[in-house]
């Protein structure tokens, strides 16, 4: 490699550039400091990055010759980021084979794909759907995720269990419960600005999961243990009651094994109903979003101003978003109230309201399958996460030292990647995977 | 071999009084067990007492650590060591089932289970909301006098008031200057109380010295706050909602963090956890509730006067009026901002200090906290600091007085909520806020 050649030689001439002084290019620190920490720290996890990074940095350089300096670290921080993503290759292959420390790659990755196929990505996509209608489509900050879809699941199970009325019954309460929470939540706080909603919102969320665990409403809500028995239609309808696809698994439940994935029959019943709805709902955003209708929605939340000076009725458009959106939610609810079979007020915390929202922007705003996208990756990676640090943690000799991080502590290392990512996805790539930079309202005030 | 016999009854407070202990002190279960002298936590929640005592010389036994387990799920509620009564006191979280376990290991030389003891015990505890009803097995409770209970429950108001102004004015501060909805305000509290917990029990300096730390290294946090994230953030032009989810995803992580260094248990710092209460004549005061509230309502005097007659509190009003407007006028808006945050964090990690010197740590205390500061700025008017603890003090005291009237008292906090929401529809601006505020 020939390194003096190309050291820029100021040609004579006239067209001599104003002496600038060279600087270190930082792509090329960059990609030294991944590189050296991929080789070291790291277990070259950041060594696929280390090579990108000094790539773009060779190329940087090559484009402005004179300027940026560094070109021999940079290609030493590619040959680096090659021999560590080696290094973690050789990794992958002898934990999926052998195991690590205990830790077997395959186990991980199976626990991390049924979740990420399984029920709970389905409750968070469809309640990721619905915030996408409010914020995505709409502006509207939406805090209250977690009161839309505690009234969907109070509403079968009250109706079932308290009031004896027939299954199906339940089910038009649970669908109309959310729709009206809209209705008396919109109509007084959609003036507000967007982190007076989120507040507002977010309170009243907070109210309802505290009314329906109160001591007081035991004998409607069933206090803190909630209530279960109305779940009994849908788990009779299970038409995979009969097949016979499954084996016995761990602990003798019969589960089908897919290789990879396997489910349980009550899970596989959740997941063909689940996603049909998810795919319902994705097609009724789609179709919407798309009409006239959709589009004043999307002016809305681009300037709400301009929207009404074109005669638009605002206020209505937003209503009708927070209902449509308010009525997924509550889907969301159903749903998880008929896969587990029981209703649990602690179940529909803040958090629950969270982290949706950031399936939603992990998936990108704005955009139909997002949520969808967002929610299956959000739950891989937290029971990847959960999986790995928990066999990481247990055994006689883990991987992790027990002084570092115990077996309770593993469980909480997922949601501290949670709530750091969401801060990152936010600053970095508020679009997410899937959207359009243009297209997230989270410039305005 | 010494004989031990443990004898544990559940007290519980009666719900419709606001303190557990403005009842006389209740006669125990086990009639021949004296009236117990340690102090149940003071604001009114239902709990585990035990009393260890050995069985052949009645004396008892101190150093004895417990713990309580729900039964249901099998979570740790808390664990306390006994004191020089041989009594020990958990909170717990209302009725269930509940499991006690003695840790034999602690027990003092000499001293064990004798052999019909087990060293665990389930405790039902099962109280009606009832103002007619008293906690079980309890004889001869005198029923104290409405205003007796009313003026406890304001003074208790107050005292809690006080500690959300200090929370409030902090996040009323940061949000007047940067715009800012700090969701993970609440971390802030929590932060203090962690560091007080950390530096008390871990180093073992007393409670005082713990409590100064924290506020120093709180406002540390703050300005590192600032400038490692929020600066740079307002720099990139990153918009306000935006921040907004950022926070967000910071709490989510101080949260579990603070559980990862801390676990789910409550718990209680070296000094101070039990006090007896002085009688004022119509309200009854440990001394802690006593330096508490002075504590309180002089700093945030002091930081009042601050914010009115300094220089320092001048150009911060006037970077949270007009930002641009103060810096053509000369003003370094960094810096005022900075100053903001450390004083903001400082404020909010006293909070936490003194809920953590009035009852207990927990890594959800601030979390719990966060929509009531959020009600009493937003009652009060976000960005006003007379505002914020006005709000304050409104939002305390309907906190604490309502179950006197009526309020259930589990679920006592959504009043407060209920407020919130009415003061967004009918006066969004709050009530001493100005119009333009509200943008």
């Amino acid at each position: 490699m020939s390194t003096t050649t190309s050291e820029p030689t100021p040609a004579p001439g006239p067209a001599v550039a104003p002496q600038q002084v060279a600087r270190t290019s930082k792509g090329a620190i960059t990609a030294m400091v991944l590189a050296i920490a991929g080789l070291t720290l790291a277990v070259g996890i950041t060594s696929p990055f280390a090579y990108v990074k000094a790539r773009q940095a060779l190329r940087e350089i090559d484009a402005a010759p004179g300027r940026l300096t560094g070109r021999g670290m940079a290609q030493a921080a590619q040959i680096l980021g090659i021999i560590g993503t080696l290094y973690l290759l050789a990794w992958v292959v002898i934990g999926f084979t052998a195991g690590i420390g205990g830790v077997e790659l395959s186990g991980v990755l199976r626990t991390a794909l049924n979740q990420a196929f399984g029920p709970n990505a389905i409750v968070y996509a469809l309640a990721a759907i619905g915030l996408n209608v409010h914020f995505g489509y709409t502006g509207l900050l939406n805090f209250g995720q977690a009161g839309f879809m505690a009234v969907g699941a109070y509403g079968l199970a009250v109706s079932v269990v308290t009031w004896d009325l027939p299954f199906w019954l339940g089910i038009v309460v649970a669908l109309g419960a959310p729709v009206v929470l809209a209705l008396m939540l919109g109509i007084p706080t959609l003036r507000l600005r967007a982190d007076y909603l989120a507040i507002a919102t977010i309170a009243t969320a907070e109210i309802l999961r505290l009314v329906f665990g109160a001591v007081e409403t035991k004998s409607v809500f069933g206090g803190s243990n909630g209530l279960t028995g109305y779940a009994g239609t849908f788990q009779d309808a299970n038409i995979f009651r009969n097949w016979d696809i499954f084996t016995s698994g761990a602990l003798g439940f019969e589960r089908l094994d897919l290789g990879i994935v396997d489910f349980s029959k009550r899970d596989l019943w959740s997941m063909l109903v689940g996603w049909t709805l998810v795919a319902i709902c994705c097609l009724i955003v789609w179709a919407m979003m798309r009409s006239p209708w959709g589009r004043v929605l999307r002016s809305i939340r681009e300037d709400e101003d301009a929207v009404r000076s074109l005669g638009k009725n605002v206020f209505a458009y937003k209503m009708q978003a927070l209902i449509l959106g308010g009525l997924f939610g509550g889907l969301a609810g159903l749903f998880l109230a008929l896969k587990q079979a029981s209703v649990v007020p602690s179940d529909y915390s803040t958090n629950m309201t969270f982290l949706a929202f950031t399936a939603l922007l992990i998936g990108g705003a704005a955009r139909v399958g997002g949520p969808v996208i967002g929610a299956m990756i959000l739950w891989f990676l937290i029971s990847g996460l959960g999986a790995f640090f928990g066999q990481a943690t247990s055994g006689s000799d883990p991987l992790v030292p027990s002084w570092l991080m115990d077996n309770t502590q593993s469980s909480l290392v997922r949601f501290i990647a949670v709530g750091l990512g969401l801060m990152l996805l936010m600053i970095f790539r508020p679009q997410g995977i899937f959207g359009d930079r243009r297209e997230i309202a989270i410039d305005g005030r | 071999m010494v004989l031990l016999a443990a004898i544990a009854y559940v007290l519980l407070s009666p719900v419709s009084a606001a303190h557990a202990d403005e009842t006389e002190p209740p006669a125990p279960t086990e009639s021949s067990s004296p009236a117990p002298a340690a102090e149940p936590p003071p604001d009114g929640q239902p709990y585990i007492r035990v009393a260890l005592k050995d069985a052949e010389t009645d004396a008892p036994v101190t150093g004895v650590t417990l713990t309580v387990f729900d039964k249901a799920d099998d979570a740790e509620i808390g664990a306390s060591v006994t004191d020089a009564e041989g009594v020990m006191i958990v909170p717990i979280p209302g009725n269930g089932v509940y499991r006690v376990v003695l840790d034999e290991d602690t027990l003092p030389d000499g001293i064990e289970l004798s052999s019909q003891t087990s060293n665990e015990i389930e405790i039902t505890a099962r109280f009606e909301v009832n103002p007619g009803l008293f906690p079980i097995g309890v004889q001869d409770v005198v029923t104290t006098p409405f205003a007796e209970r009313l003026s406890g429950s304001l003074v208790s108001g107050v005292k809690f008031g006080l500690l959300v102004a200090l929370a409030a004015l902090g996040l009323s501060l940061i949000f007047g200057t940067t715009g800012l909805t700090n969701f993970a305000h609440g971390e802030l509290i929590t932060f203090g109380a962690m560091v007080t917990y950390a530096v008390n029990v871990g180093i073992g300096l007393p409670v005082v010295l713990s409590g100064i730390v924290a506020v120093l290294v709180s406002a540390l946090f703050g300005w590192a706050q600032d400038r490692g994230l929020w600066r740079p953030l307002r720099k990139r032009g990153t918009g306000l909602i935006a921040m907004m989810i950022v926070s967000i995803g910071l709490g989510l992580l101080l949260r579990n963090l603070y559980q990862y260094l801390i676990g789910s248990s409550r718990k209680s710092l070296s000094q101070y956890v039990s006090q007896g209460r002085h009688d004022f004549g119509i309200v009854k005061l440990a001394d802690k509730e006593i330096a508490i509230i002075v504590i309180a309502t002089v700093t945030i005097v002091v930081t009042c006067v601050v914010l009115m007659k300094t220089r320092l509190g001048k150009s911060m009003r006037a970077v949270s009026d007009n930002p641009a407007l103060a810096a053509s006028s000369g003003m370094q808006v960094d810096r005022v901002i900075s100053a903001v945050w450390i004083l903001g964090t400082a404020l909010t990690g006293l909070a936490g200090v003194l809920l953590a010197v009035n009852s207990q740590i927990n890594f959800l205390m601030g979390f719990k906290l966060l929509l009531l500061v959020f009600a009493a700025v937003t009652l009060g008017g976000l960005g006003t600091i007379w505002g914020a603890l006005f709000g304050s003090m409104v939002i305390g005291i309907m906190v604490e007085v309502g179950p006197l009237f009526g309020v259930p008292s589990s679920i006592k906090e959504v009043g407060a909520l209920v407020v919130l929401i009415l003061v967004l529809l009918i006066r969004p601006q709050g009530i001493l806020g100005r119009r333009e505020r509200i943008g």
